[in-house]
């Protein structure tokens, strides 16, 4: 399947976290805001001005600027739900 | 027996009730609300249970051991460097996943560790069940559920806690000694995360995946496209209509009665046989200044408050600052300012302190620097009382004030407008720079708590304010009436003075006493109008507060006109800090230069503004 940037996600599409790029300290906070590959990603609405997004992860909403969500590259699927058992594989 | 004090740290993500726990806990009244970046501070309390203390500090909330922004490295370093018998870690049921990345990685860095799953109540009503005993067992340190706004689980926390407080200290030394800052690679991170989710997988089961509809759809009227904007300017418009209409009642009824009690201690006096001046300094110095702020203060401030808490609780603020960050990101500045200036709303000083949320060092020192521009509750008395004095007229009402209500609302929009050209002008000069990485969290709408928004707004924050406005005012007006009435030459001190001070405040439309009101009004910025009405009725011949009308009167008789009424309602929406931002900002930004730039800045933008209108308006 493709991967694409986030900011491309259009409204209400889930896709998959596959890849997360930018500094060191950009990458860390990402990650300790819950944005980790394997991690699905609903795109759940658009601010009056277009930008930024609120996006829905891990049960919360993060709103991310186009410029800072093109970090992070993701995988579409078809429907929500389906690929939270893909990210259980730690154990 | 001496009792050794338990110290215990609260941490957890931002916006999971570690606030309110503690004010539960300890029976302070911290600020809470509902948003990202509350508590910026570490808070301290005590509180015992069967005879130990326990002394219980609210760190701030953070994401990770990595700090980001600065209030998050205050709890790193509280957590990893200083010494604590327990940290609890606070996690929001209705967001689980999240908060246990934050709990493993604190239980991978500290020794004794308690999980807190709170916002139980928040998480039953979504349909979210969590399985605590399994949740116990798999993650390995103790479980406990609480709903903290309703005291729920409190006693079994209490209990966990007595429980410490009997067993012996084995390790009350450095929680990790060997390794002061723990780095986390990224595996490790990855590896806390899986954890994080085949823990949440394993113990919460859903009712209905889709729990946040209604969240959504909410969403989409207050954050909408051709919405967004209409609302913000609505709930403004409204907030301060319900303020004005409701406190022009009970501010009549109060200066009638205060009226009715001065007549009375004019008699105390003069059956006392007081001396003449005494009296003069009592009664018209101090008495009806005091009176004066608490009639005209307190009503607004009682409902302005509740209403903003309001706002705060049900979770409106950080949507305000998801729909402003466009025009503050061209601004080359962060949306989180729009955070920072909705408190500069309550006051300057917390809101500069608020600043800390905002994690680019040159985006915070925009939000500093441009936070004086938005009015703080100093300010309201007397941009409403100066509104409704001179802008309504004879209008009388509803329609009265309704058109007051817009005024100020179109004041407060100038003033937002004024705080992005200001931060546009310090990122194109001396703050240069781009915008910088930039996240929000939008945490879901919570029901506010209307009883406990009534209680810790009147009396946390109103009675505060007035008593500030109080114990500032007594000094000046003793001040004030010295200067008015010591003999110097042929004039007194505070006419000379004001004299002085004339022709500056003649050409930005004003006169000198205006001026001179903004000059001493410094350490608390309620006490302008006070000052004025002090100034005018001691050179003049005194008149009675009988109303509130009267205060228009004695104002025209000193040649004021609707355009000296703006000029003074804009110069006290832009002239400089209070002495409290100002110290704030000197700590916060530890640097005399920025110091005085936030005191010129918004300084300039009044004194241009008011040479604008005075060159525009005809008076």
């Amino acid at each position: 399947m493709k991967t694409f940037p986030l900011s491309r996600l259009p409204y209400q599409a889930t896709a998959i976290i596959t890849e997360i790029s930018g500094t060191e300290h950009i990458r860390q906070y990402l990650h300790s805001m819950g944005f980790l590959p394997g991690v699905p990603i609903v795109c759940i609405g658009t601010s009056p001005h277009g930008d930024p997004k609120a996006y829905l992860v891990r049960g919360c909403v993060i709103a991310l600027r186009m410029a800072d969500s093109q970090n992070i590259l993701v995988q579409e699927v078809e429907a929500l739900g389906k690929s939270k058992k893909n990210c259980c594989t730690g154990r | 027996m001496e009792k050794v004090k338990r110290i215990v740290a609260l941490a957890g993500n931002p916006n999971v009730g570690k606030s309110t726990l503690f004010n539960k806990l300890t029976g302070m009244h911290q600020h809470t609300g509902n948003w990202c970046g509350k508590t910026v501070t570490l808070a301290k309390g005590s509180f015992s249970v069967k005879g130990t203390q326990y002394e219980l500090i609210d760190l701030p909330g953070t994401y990770s051991l990595l700090p980001h922004s600065a209030e998050e490295k205050v709890t790193r370093d509280f957590l990893l460097k200083e010494q604590h018998d327990l940290v609890i870690v606070v996690c929001d049921a209705t967001c689980l996943e999240r908060s246990l990345l934050l709990a493993l990685q604190i239980k991978a860095a500290c020794a004794n560790v308690l999980l807190c799953i709170n916002l139980m109540d928040e998480a039953a009503k979504k349909g979210i069940h969590i399985d605590l005993q399994r949740l116990e067992k798999e993650i390995g340190i103790p479980v406990i559920g609480t709903a903290a706004r309703r005291r729920h689980g409190l006693s079994s926390l209490k209990k966990y806690l007595c429980h410490l407080g009997e067993a012996p200290l084995p390790k009350l030394t450095k929680p990790c000694p060997a390794k002061p800052s723990p780095e986390f690679s990224e595996e490790d991170t990855l590896l806390f995360s899986e954890l994080a989710a085949c823990l949440s997988q394993e113990v919460i089961s859903y009712d209905n995946m889709n729990y946040q509809k209604k969240d959504r759809a909410l969403d989409r009227i207050l954050t909408g496209k051709y919405t967004a904007y209409p609302f913000m300017v609505l709930l403004l418009a409204l907030v301060f209509w319900l303020t004005i209409m409701g406190a022009n009642y009970p501010s009549a009824l109060l200066s009638g009665f205060f009226h009715f009690v001065e007549g009375k201690l004019y008699c105390l006096f003069a059956r006392l046989q007081a001396p003449a001046w005494l009296t003069d300094l009592m009664l018209a110095g101090i008495y009806r200044v005091l009176t004066w702020i608490v009639s005209v203060m307190l009503p607004p401030m009682a409902i302005f408050f509740p209403l903003f808490t309001l706002l705060e609780d049900v979770g409106y603020l950080p949507r305000i600052a998801y729909n402003l960050d466009c025009p503050l990101k061209k601004c080359h500045a962060c949306g989180k300012q729009a955070l920072t200036m909705a408190m500069g709303f309550g006051c300057n000083a917390v809101g500069v302190t608020g600043c800390r949320i905002i994690a680019s060092p040159r985006e915070r020192l925009i939000a500093i620097l441009t936070n004086s521009l938005v009015p703080c509750n100093g300010r309201f008395p007397t941009l409403i009382t100066l509104i409704t004095l001179f802008f309504i007229g004879s209008e009388a009402g509803l329609t009265g004030s309704l058109h007051a209500a817009l005024l100020l609302t179109g004041f407060i929009l100038f003033g937002i407008c004024m705080t992005l050209a200001a931060s546009r002008l310090l990122s194109a000069t001396a703050l240069k720079g781009v915008p910088s990485f930039f996240l929000l969290e939008l945490p879901p709408y919570r029901r506010p708590k209307i009883g406990s928004i009534l209680v810790r707004s009147v009396l946390d924050r109103t009675v505060f304010v007035l008593g500030r406005a109080v114990t500032v005012a007594l000094p000046a007006g003793v001040l004030i009436w010295l200067m008015a009435n010591i003999p110097l030459g042929s004039s007194t001190p505070l006419a000379l003075t004001a004299n002085a001070l004339d022709p500056l405040g003649r050409m930005l439309g004003m006169d000198g006493v205006i001026l001179l009101a903004f000059l001493l009004g410094m350490p608390a910025n309620e006490i302008v109008l006070p000052i004025i009405l002090m100034t005018y009725s001691a050179q003049g011949s005194l008149t009675e507060i009988e109303n509130l009308s009267f205060f228009k009167e004695l104002l025209i008789e000193n040649g004021w006109s609707i355009r000296t009424a703006l000029c003074t309602c804009l110069f006290s929406l832009m002239h400089w800090p209070c002495t409290t931002t100002l110290l704030t900002i000197k700590k916060e930004t530890g640097s005399l230069k920025w110091t005085l730039i936030a005191f010129f800045l918004p300084t300039a933008c009044g004194i241009l503004v008011c040479m604008l209108v005075k060159a525009l308006v005809p008076a």
